[in-house]
């Protein structure tokens, strides 16, 4: 044991060589290496505006319309992942490709609504519907001031994220019942460049940050194909469903959650789960409701990474699990407060 | 006294130390061994080393990553070799995952009170890899399943695949 420290030091050189090694190639090109056709971007909604909320609408509009290629890291507690983005909006469709480039090639494709997640040290494809129920601010409740009423939202300065100049967009919320947001959103083009979501304390919980984007241009089929080869005999998971009327349904909350809105319910294929999607506006939580395994009573919480939090229980023979990015008092309340309807 | 040749390296010891370390460096070559094997490793860092050591931070770093993690108690390390590495086979990959759940489960308690531990059942699963239920496994795919179809219905202000990242982050078995 008396090496621990010089293989310690050993570890830290390589690791710090490692990034001194991979870092000019992130800063200084787009992701891919791919020269991407310098191209005058294309401002979402014309004039940055001072009203916060008017923000948050070009966000939305940004991130679905505009083409991009960069690379962005990925921070939870100590936990970093850098990642490679390609988004490309066409036609009325988006078409993206994202890979994680620390760990196994984990790669993720999507191609309008069809989403593919890839994940070769599990040999294991998930097929889901992306943006089912259409992106952010479409499924805020129908009016801002709902919003409103569950964060303090102000704008505070402007700042420069990976060499962009960004406005600064501050949401606290006005209980313990929700993160905070933090938004640092391109001028010109409204693209949201940095995330962070912080906890009652005001500590970050998770951050998304662009450490390099080129924003605009043309974006080349060859950014956008996947490139993990998957073999027939891996798992393949569909997360897909159908809509479920709420009239249908027997299961409801005794008691409302504070802020939070009923948007959607599914039923997932060959008899998977019920699933109910409640928001405030920002934060989503999901509830997943189906038969349990005979003889589990199985109760408790769980960390779902990063920002995401699970309770489960075990009620009237039906497995409950509710999961959102949300503090873990709220996934236990909604989960405490499903029912069967009589 | 390795310590201090590293923390020499690192500029952190005083000059008496550095003189006496020069001077067993003179007499001692398997200290000298040590000494040439950090230069190199400085070499390789700054871009200098030679030829054929192209290539030598990704070996090591890829063998790193692919180091098992020894969960075993000590005293099984005399068991036959191909029941430990039966043993790994079977559950590492499930050890691994409730590890990135309690790594993360360790990060939400230090940042909020409020935070719940995991629950006694993860815990009890590294101690004691023998008795792990099979349904615990399961479970942790549904969770992870029920995470995409999650993402997928609820968004974010994120660019839309962005949040995946969430889901690929710390998948079962990673």
């Amino acid at each position: 044991m008396t090496d621990t420290k010089p293989m310690g030091a050993i570890r830290k050189w390589l690791v710090v060589g490692l990034c001194l090694l991979c870092g000019p190639s992130f800063a200084d090109q787009p992701a891919g290496g791919q020269v991407v056709k310098d191209e005058p971007t294309t401002p979402i909604s014309g004039l940055p505006a001072a009203d916060p909320l008017a923000w948050l609408d070009r966000i939305s509009g940004a991130s679905r319309q505009l083409n991009y290629v960069g690379t962005f890291s990925y921070q939870t507690g100590w936990r970093t992942e850098t990642s490679r983005i390609a988004h490309r909006y066409a036609n009325g469709v988006e078409s993206e490709r994202m890979e994680v480039l620390d760990g196994s090639p984990r790669e993720i494709i999507r191609q309008g609504k069809e989403m593919r997640c890839v994940l070769p040290a599990q040999r294991t494809v998930i097929i889901g519907q992306a943006g089912k129920r259409g992106n952010f601010p479409g499924r805020l409740p129908h009016s801002h001031a709902e919003l409103t009423g569950n964060y303090h939202i102000r704008l505070d300065g402007v700042g420069r994220i990976a060499g962009h100049e960004a406005q600064k967009l501050v949401l606290m919320p006005r209980d313990e019942l929700r993160f905070g947001h933090v938004f640092w959103v391109e001028l010109k083009t409204g693209l949201l460049l940095k995330s962070q979501m912080l906890d009652p304390k005001g500590e970050v919980v998770e951050q998304f940050a662009f450490s390099n984007v080129h924003i605009g241009g043309k974006v080349g089929d060859e950014l956008l194909a996947p490139r993990v080869k998957v073999d027939a005999d891996w798992r393949t998971v569909d997360v897909g469903g159908d809509d479920e009327a709420q009239f249908k349904s027997q299961w409801a909350l005794r008691e409302p959650l504070p802020g939070f809105s009923l948007m959607t319910m599914m039923r997932h294929r060959n008899g998977g789960a019920l699933q109910m999607v409640f928001s405030d506006g920002l934060a989503a939580i999901s509830i997943f409701i189906e038969p349990a395994e005979a003889g589990v009573e199985a109760r408790g919480a769980y960390p779902g990474g990063g920002a995401v939090n699970v309770f489960e229980r075990v009620a009237g023979g039906h497995r409950i699990t509710v999961l959102g990015e949300v503090p873990a008092p709220l996934v236990q309340r909604a989960a405490e407060a499903v029912e069967v309807l009589k | 006294m390795k310590e201090k040749l590293s923390a020499m390296l690192d500029g952190e010891v005083d000059d008496a130390t550095a003189r006496a370390l020069f001077i067993r460096l003179k007499h001692d070559n398997a200290f000298r061994d040590e000494w040439d094997t950090y230069c190199m490793l400085g070499d390789l860092i700054r871009g200098d080393a030679s030829p054929e050591l192209e290539g030598f931070t990704e070996r090591v770093m890829a063998r790193l990553e692919n180091e098992p993690t020894i969960l075993v108690p000590s005293g099984r390390k005399n068991k036959d070799k191909a029941v430990r590495h039966s043993w790994r086979h079977r559950l590492l990959p499930l050890v691994a995952s409730v590890m990135g759940g309690l790594a993360v489960g360790v990060v939400m308690a230090v940042l909020s009170d409020d935070a719940p531990a995991p629950v006694a059942a993860s815990v009890q699963s590294i101690e004691t890899p023998g008795t792990v239920p099979s349904t615990h496994s399961i479970r942790e795919g549904a969770r992870h399943d029920y995470l995409v179809a999650h993402q997928a219905l609820a968004g974010g202000p994120i660019p839309s695949v962005v949040h995946y990242v969430r889901t690929v982050s710390v998948p079962p078995g990673e």
